[in-house]
């Protein structure tokens, strides 16, 4: 029954990660991070999202997962190989700077979370 | 027989015959609703009293005898994921974030579909911004497979796939950014086409991935989906990402002809990982094919191993792009704070879900400072080897087939905790995205009691191959003629 619940929780991604960071620690062993906490809340800030310390942990072991798996990319000699930037033969279309109809500014306002004069308010941006 | 087990085009002639009203399909389609959707959750929105109105219109042109003929989806019941805006019609793209979003204009597909006289009748539940392999994204509710009500419909599409396998409407329109339509379509054992990247226009499809996202139709039957992509498709001025390549008559395809067609069987889709009732119904529909006349050969794609890997990069790093717009300040759900900053970041925070959030944060690293080279330009590197292995195939192969998707629908919470096993389901139908060619999921018959999906691949613009032999298949055989009991 203990062992149940002893491997249920090891089970829980960010239990299993301080399970693994105090065997380390004990062991005495660098853990090669690829990401860390502060990377996280760093990449945090640039995407605009906000994180508790919980979440934070739990994005550290995640995207360290998925960057692990995507590092197999490695294996692949590529020096030579041109990167995709289409996957069609297109080239760019270029057209007459043309004066057209296009959405109103009522239509384009409709949406709008607070409005003033027919601008978008948005809180202070300075202290 | 049930009106949707009707062909769209044998629909069609009845109205045209006037032994049946558009009223009577659109009153039909809203009254399966009421029956099943409570148990199957497809529908997110519905557009009853406006498409009623709309039915009694196009009834009395029918009556007057001004239906034109070149109108072939005149009054036939439509359901569109909520991630394609409708003008007037909210679209949420199943977040929270979006929860009061009114579109002002219509995607260019709803615009065609409007002009063929196609009657909307609602919104469709899906994964929130199309993130997800099971529907379990959404953030308003489930969506449940009508073959089995305790899995998964498939995703991102569940609501689009999930609503036509359970008769709600005969066809509704999808996106696939790297298996959306296709995997959901298996699952639910319906016709599900991702078109060529470039063949239906983008203009009002809330990007996911841009270089990846197709808009396609799902149906009951091969000719069905034909029969719709025959108004989708074409060139739009609006997406520059269109192109202008004329589109053939899709049903001329459709004449069961694959005698000395060469097929090729790429070994590394029917290896290690992928179910063995999946492959037995594979192997079966691979006879069949031979049996019809087609040439059967076993290819390689070696770098397909290397596509999940690839896609996870690109795809999360164009998300966190495109879904940068989400910030409370022009539209969408805000979460008004002193400062802006702080207004973008709970706007963010509390409007999106755990999958849009891990994947923006994926993202962002990929294309942040110092990281960018190593896994945005390397996986840029890599899709230029998997367009390539197609490409190579191609110069010798009509047609590739292989599964839609290594298992068959499994059950809600499987795969939740683990992102890596919940994206590796896309493993058969990435590298089309990739490569940017098209591919259908047709049904192949029951494993378990569940949907098995047959994935036929075609080049660039041939979507006609894919018909073809989607077609010859589907009428030699009888899965099509299967459906759920509810």
């Amino acid at each position: 029954m203990i062992a149940c619940v002893v491997l249920l929780w090891y089970d829980h991604t960010i239990v299993k990660r301080r399970i693994e960071q105090i065997f380390f620690q004990l062991m005495e062993v660098d853990v090669m991070e690829r990401i860390t906490k502060n990377q996280v809340k760093h990449v945090a800030h640039l995407a605009r999202l906000n994180f508790n310390e919980e979440e934070i942990e739990k994005f550290a072991y995640e995207l360290d997962e998925i960057i692990g798996f995507a590092e197999q990319l490695n294996e692949i000699e590529t020096s030579n190989i041109e990167p995709t930037s289409h996957v069609l033969d297109v080239r760019n279309v270029l057209r007459e700077d043309e004066k057209k109809e296009s959405l109103s500014s009522e239509d384009a306002m409709k949406n709008a979370p607070d409005q003033k004069d027919g601008q978008f308010k948005v809180p202070s941006v300075l202290d | 027989m049930e009106l949707f087990d009707y062909k769209l085009r044998d629909l069609h002639e009845l109205l045209h015959k006037e032994e049946v009203s558009v009223t009577n399909l659109v009153e039909a389609s809203y009254k399966r609703i009421e029956e099943v959707d409570e148990k199957i959750g497809a529908f997110l929105r519905l557009n009853k009293e406006a498409a009623l109105e709309q039915a009694k219109e196009l009834d009395d042109q029918l009556k007057k005898g001004e239906m034109d003929p070149a109108d072939t989806l005149f009054g036939l019941p439509v359901g569109i994921k909520d991630n394609i805006i409708t003008k007037g019609l909210k679209t949420t793209c199943a977040s929270q974030l979006l929860d009061n979003f009114d579109p002002v204009y219509n995607a260019t597909v709803v615009e065609k579909l409007a002009a063929a006289k196609a009657v909307t009748i609602g919104k469709l539940n899906m994964d929130e911004f199309a993130m997800g392999s099971s529907n379990e994204n959404s953030s308003y509710k489930q969506v449940r497979n009508p073959w089995d009500l305790n899995r998964v419909p498939g995703g991102s599409s569940g609501g689009s796939a999930a609503t036509v396998a359970a008769g709600e409407v005969p066809f509704s329109l999808g996106s696939d950014t790297g298996g959306s339509i296709r995997q959901p379509a298996a699952f639910c054992g319906v016709v599900g086409l991702k078109p060529t990247y470039g063949r239906v226009s983008r203009y009002g499809l809330v990007a996911f991935a841009s270089s990846l996202d197709q808009i396609g139709p799902l149906t009951r039957s091969v000719e069905d989906n034909a029969y719709v992509m025959q108004h989708i498709a074409g060139h739009d001025e609006r997406d520059s990402t269109s192109a202008n390549v004329d589109v053939p008559d899709y049903l001329a395809a459709l004449d069961g002809d694959v005698k000395g067609m060469k097929i090729g069987v790429p070994e590394e889709y029917l290896g290690h990982g992928i179910d063995e009732g999946v492959k037995q119904k594979v192997n079966e529909a691979l006879k069949k094919l031979e049996e019809l006349g087609a040439i059967v050969q076993k290819v390689s794609l070696p770098h397909s191993k290397y596509a999940l890997a690839t896609y996870y990069i690109l795809a999360s790093s164009e998300a966190s792009a495109n879904l940068s717009r989400f910030d409370g300040i022009r539209y969408g759900v805000r979460k008004e704070q002193d400062h802006l900053l702080e207004t973008y970041k709970h706007t963010r925070s509390e409007g999106f879900g755990n999958e849009v959030k891990r994947r923006i944060m994926l993202g962002t690293f990929a294309l942040s400072s110092g990281y960018y080279d190593a896994y945005y330009k390397k996986a840029q590197k890599v899709r230029t080897l998997i367009k390539q292995d197609f490409e190579d195939l191609f110069l010798n192969y009509d047609v590739i087939i292989g599964p839609t998707t290594p298992t068959t629908a499994f059950k809600f919470g499987e795969n939740l905790d683990d992102p890596l096993t919940m994206y590796a389901n896309d493993i058969l139908t990435i590298p089309m995205n990739l490569a940017g060619v098209p591919a259908i999921s047709v049904p192949c018959g029951l494993a378990d009691g569940l949907p098995v999906g047959l994935q036929i691949i075609g080049k660039h613009f041939d979507e006609e191959s894919v018909y073809r032999v989607a077609h010859a298949f589907e009428q030699a055989t009888d899965h099509h003629k299967l459906k759920p009991e509810l």
